[in-house]
């Protein structure tokens, strides 16, 4: 305890005090205008790193929604469309029937060939279908307007020129979004997967079972490699893409000892040798001096059935009046192409499902962590203005105090 | 036998000393609000008495007092109290200095807020994620490029700002350096000016208080003792060099450092080649906010940025753009090691004379969860002089082994990229004198980084990776190992998007193609791939991700602003203790003044009157007895 005070002593403290309380004042009322705890990162260095983590989550999760919505205006265009061409494939699953089991005239077979033409130029429309800017839905990462060309000529028993071959011009490349953290969507249509009716097999005529890989390759399989090591021999080539988890089956020929290979799901392989390499080619599954899925060689012998094809086939027996051919082959080719399409709706179908789920996920997420931010770096406004009060009170108090401690000196009491 | 004229001699001394101390008073009062003054007290004594024991002392009773004398006027103070004041503020010097800057670093980082580059960041990926969806449409390239700009212009912003936090600094170093010089000048010729007084057998109160005024502002500049055990030699010292020595000074001086981009060092002035190693104060502050501080946020700013523009680039310029071109850069840095092998002329003779590559990448793509097989020890470049060692063993995955090098003090990262090989780049350097993001030194003894991962071609030291040698990158495997070099300066001082790029959008690498063809215009592989950067694992430093990195980065300003703040406050209530303590002691009362005043104003009425009664007295005795 000290037992003199300077003159000085207690203006200074009080000067100090006034001082810090009028910062705490002005900080106590920026937090009420700001509407935030943290003024300054000091306040809450730890609420403050937190408040910026959340923030970039929430600012993710508008962009996951964002994603989340352009998908679904895309899907829901597919999905549209794969309805309307499985409409048309069962009314032409109903003519075939109708064609294949009632006695009918030439005369009506040949409106029932116009009518699945009509029915086919139909589901071509379909598949050529654009989104919002222009590029075919169907056409996988190509953007163009169409994601099927077609050949038109003359057609035994038809009166004019019809589409004869349809070819795929888009890519099988996928497309992703990502709608949650790591979790992605396909966002493009694969047509060569989605039309095609059967498994694609390529048989090679070329015996290959003595041949040995001279330098390491590779080989890519509807765009995935298989890397290949010098010294393979047919057989373990054979036994690497059997166990690559791609959906293509590879055999040896046991009579011609050709390398066959077949997908084991309706698709177009898509098959090529890396740049650089030759395996395939060599093994006279492909011609190198083209591009797939049009690359398959010439002397090799495939299957390779779209839906249109399955159409197509179709019409022209009925333009030949062919009934065995529509109540076997036809039918059969029809009820593929319908599998097809339903199995691809029911991936667009489920693709759909997730992006609702991972949305309504997204929503609640969004909720929680709007709730954290405001936690971290929002005001309590009751708390805001009763600490504002305090000090305010205190500043007052201060002020009349000094009116107290800063008394006259003896000086005031003498004459 | 006393003087007639004893009492009028007595009354007038009495008269002197207490004008004297009505002087004091009044000195007292007028000073009553001057910074460092103390109270001044007036000591009186009583004159000597008449006799003294002697022969010719005459014989009478007791001794006759002759009225008073003035002793001293001296100051009041607490030598020791004082001392403890100036070693203490040193404290309040440094942490309000310190308080005040990092509150505006603080500012500088701008969160929680949609203004920071954090916010620009994540408008970035946003970006990349909408030209996912859209590859081919020109609204979502616009958006990636003009996102990319405000991001690269909210990074040179904040390398301007955080330099201007240098720059300041730096400024106020030299500031201070003089302030120090001056006051030490001062204080040096004080202690002349005082043992001068001294010698006349005053006492120099007004210079004794100038003194120790000086010396406690010196003490907020720098951590100095003051030592007066020798009344005649004030001395000044700090850690264990002596400033001051009575009229000796040791001044500062300003060199310039150019290993520390030129700003200033403070030197011995009788010795510049000696730096002083500066101890608390306003100017240990200024130092470590500059060199520690400061520096460290710009290399923080500069490891995010470069390795974001690498990761970047690194995809970027392996994906394909609309007109199917490939290996065109996102963002482009200046300036670079302007060589393709990294061949740098470091002392600018002529002659390359070291390798300065910021990253390599190797060949094999590895799988994070494998086990290596192998055993061996990695050696790499540190923050410590020499290089350390990592082990790895057989039984570690290539997860452990990367968490393992990126946990030690190295100063080279790991991290596995997009297509899973191993990447090793460089981070900032603790030591100025070692370039920043420069991979200086890579071994290993085993075959984790030749035949494993595909960096290096050959084990053991003969085929290590060492920077100091030119065509360093000869020790890469050279077919498959991807390196590129490092920048010259601060990266995030001169990151900006390829021009080429905000010319044409067309131009924004969006898909990678496929067997070396062009990507598809609708292929968004490399965007998607570009927009996961940022949840990715980075490897930045001690940080997993890009946001791990910003949180931490802004954390921990944070933590320093507080504990900052708080040292602040603590230090200020002891000094302010400290100071109320003396001002106690040495402060003005006016009520004491007062007091004081009026004593002596009534001793001087007093001895007026005695003066009166005697010339009353004398009057009787010569103009009335009629003689």
């Amino acid at each position: 305890m000290n037992g003199r005070i300077s003159t000085n002593m207690p203006r200074w403290n009080i000067q100090s005090s006034l001082m810090d309380q009028g910062v705490q004042k002005n900080n106590a009322q920026e937090k009420l205008n700001s509407n935030t705890r943290i003024l300054n990162l000091r306040d809450d260095p730890v609420g403050a790193a937190m408040a910026m983590k959340y923030s970039s989550k929430s600012n993710r999760i508008d962009q996951f929604v964002r994603n989340i919505d352009n998908f679904k205006a895309v899907n829901t265009e597919a999905e549209s469309e794969l309805f309307n061409i499985l409409d048309m494939l069962q009314t032409t699953r109903d003519l075939a029937v109708r064609g294949a089991n009632t006695p009918t005239s030439h005369g009506a077979m040949q409106e029932m060939a116009a009518e699945v033409n009509g029915l086919l130029n139909q589901i071509l429309v379909a598949a050529n279908h654009v989104d919002q800017n222009g590029n075919a839905i169907f056409s996988g990462n190509v953007a163009r307007d169409k994601a099927f060309t077609f050949v038109e000529a003359n057609v035994p028993g038809g009166s004019s020129q019809m589409i004869v071959g349809i070819e795929y011009v888009g890519d099988n490349a996928s497309n992703l979004l990502e709608i949650a953290d790591r979790q992605y969507l396909e966002y493009s249509f694969d047509g060569s997967r989605l039309f095609w009716a059967e498994n694609h097999q390529i048989a090679s005529d070329r015996d290959a079972r003595a041949f040995r890989l001279d330098v390491d390759s590779s080989i890519l399989i509807n765009g995935e490699t298989i890397d290949l090591k010098a010294g393979d021999s047919i057989y373990s080539i054979n036994e690497k893409i059997n166990n690559s988890g791609l959906t293509v089956e590879a055999s040896i020929d046991q009579i011609t000892g050709g390398l066959t290979l077949t997908s084991r799901v309706p698709q177009k392989l898509w098959l090529e040798d890396v740049e650089g390499g030759s395996v395939l080619s060599d093994l006279g599954i492909i011609d190198s001096r083209r591009r797939p899925p049009y690359n398959i060689a010439e002397s090799s012998q495939q299957t390779d059935t779209s839906v249109f094809d399955s159409v197509i086939f179709l019409r022209d027996q009925f333009l030949q009046n062919d009934i065995e051919a529509i109540g076997s082959r036809g039918i059969d080719l029809l009820d593929k192409s319908i599998n097809t399409i339903t199995s691809a709706l029911t991936f667009v179908g489920s693709n759909s499902n997730i992006a609702n789920l991972a949305q309504q996920k997204l929503d609640f997420d969004k909720i929680n962590v709007e709730n954290e931010i405001s936690r971290q770096v929002g005001l309590d406004i009751a708390k805001g203005i009763t600490d504002l009060q305090n000090i305010n009170d205190a500043y007052q108090t201060t002020l009349k105090t000094a009116g107290k401690v800063l008394q006259p000196t003896l000086l005031d009491y003498l004459r | 036998m006393t003087s007639t004229f004893t009492g009028i001699e007595l009354g007038k001394r009495s008269i002197i000393a207490h004008s004297q101390g009505l002087n004091v008073t009044g000195q007292n009062m007028a000073n009553a609000s001057v910074e460092g003054y103390s109270r001044q007290v007036i000591a009186m004594k009583a004159s000597d008495p008449l006799y003294f024991p002697g022969l010719n002392s005459e014989v009478t009773a007791g001794q006759i007092g002759q009225g008073v004398d003035i002793a001293e006027i001296r100051r009041v103070s607490d030598m020791q109290l004082t001392s403890r004041i100036i070693s203490s503020t040193h404290e309040r010097g440094y942490w309000s200095t310190r308080s005040d800057y990092i509150l505006r670093a603080e500012q500088i980082y701008n969160e929680p807020s949609n203004l920071s580059i954090r916010k620009k960041m994540d408008e970035f990926w946003d970006a990349w994620n909408d030209l996912a969806a859209f590859p081919d449409q020109a609204p979502q390239r616009i958006a990636v490029v003009s996102a990319g700009e405000n991001l690269t212009s909210s990074i040179n912003n904040r390398f301007s700002e955080l330099k201007n936090l240098r720059d300041d600094a730096d400024l106020e170093i030299r500031d201070t350096v003089d302030q120090i010089n001056s006051y030490m000048k001062n204080i040096a010729a004080l202690n002349n000016e005082i043992i001068r007084v001294k010698n006349t057998g005053n006492n120099p109160n007004d210079l004794l208080d100038r003194r120790d005024l000086l010396a406690e502002k010196l003490g907020e500049l720098i951590h100095i003792t003051v030592d007066d055990k020798d009344p005649d030699e004030f001395n000044i010292h700090m850690g264990g060099f002596q400033l001051v020595q009575g009229d000796k000074v040791a001044l500062f001086e300003k060199a310039t450092d150019i290993e520390n981009s030129g700003y200033t060092r403070v030197v011995w002035a009788k010795s510049p080649e000696e730096s002083v190693d500066v101890m608390g104060g306003k100017l240990g502050s200024l130092l470590d906010l500059r060199d520690i501080d400061f520096r460290g946020e710009i290399q923080k700013l500069d490891t995010m940025t470069v390795n974001f523009t690498d990761m970047v680039n690194s995809i970027h310029n392996t994906a394909y753009d609309l007109k199917g071109e490939t290996g065109r850069n996102f963002f482009v840095e200046h300036p670079y090691v302007n060589n393709i092998n990294g061949n740098y002329d470091s002392n600018g003779d002529g002659e390359f004379d070291q390798s300065r590559i910021f990253s390599i990448t190797g060949a094999n793509s590895l799988e994070p969860e494998a086990q290596i097989g192998i055993a061996g020890s990695l050696t790499l470049s540190s923050s410590r002089d020499e290089n350390i060692v990592i082990n790895y063993y057989a039984t570690d995955t290539v997860k452990d082994l990367i968490s393992r090098i990126n946990h030690s003090e190295t100063e080279v990262f790991a991290r596995l990229d997009y297509q899973g090989r191993l990447s090793l780049k460089a981070g900032s350097a603790e030591n100025m004198s070692n370039p920043d993001f420069v991979i200086r030194h890579v071994e290993d003894s085993g075959y984790f980084l030749t035949t494993y991962s595909g960096i290096l071609q050959n084990s053991g030291a003969e085929g290590a990776f060492d920077w100091q040698n030119v065509d360093a990158v000869s020790q890469l495997r050279q077919e498959d190992t991807a390196f590129s070099v490092a920048p010259t300066n601060n990266p995030s001082a001169w990151l900006k998007v390829n021009q080429d790029l905000a010319r044409d959008s067309s131009r924004v690498a969006a898909g990678f193609g496929t067997n070396g063809r062009p990507a598809a215009s609708k292929e968004g592989d490399a965007a998607i791939a570009i927009a996961s950067i940022m949840n990715s694992d980075v490897a930045l430093g001690k940080s997993r991700s890009f946001q791990d990195h910003m949180a931490e980065t802004i954390a921990s300003i944070g933590e320093r602003g507080r504990a900052a703040e708080l040292t602040l406050n603590t230090v200020s209530e002891n000094i302010a203790q400290l100071r109320s303590t003396r001002e106690n002691l040495v402060g003005v009362n006016l009520d004491e003044e007062i007091t004081q005043m009026l004593k002596f104003q009534h001793g001087y009425m007093a001895a007026s009157r005695i003066i009166t009664q005697f010339d009353k007295m004398l009057d009787t005795v010569i103009n009335r007895m009629g003689v």
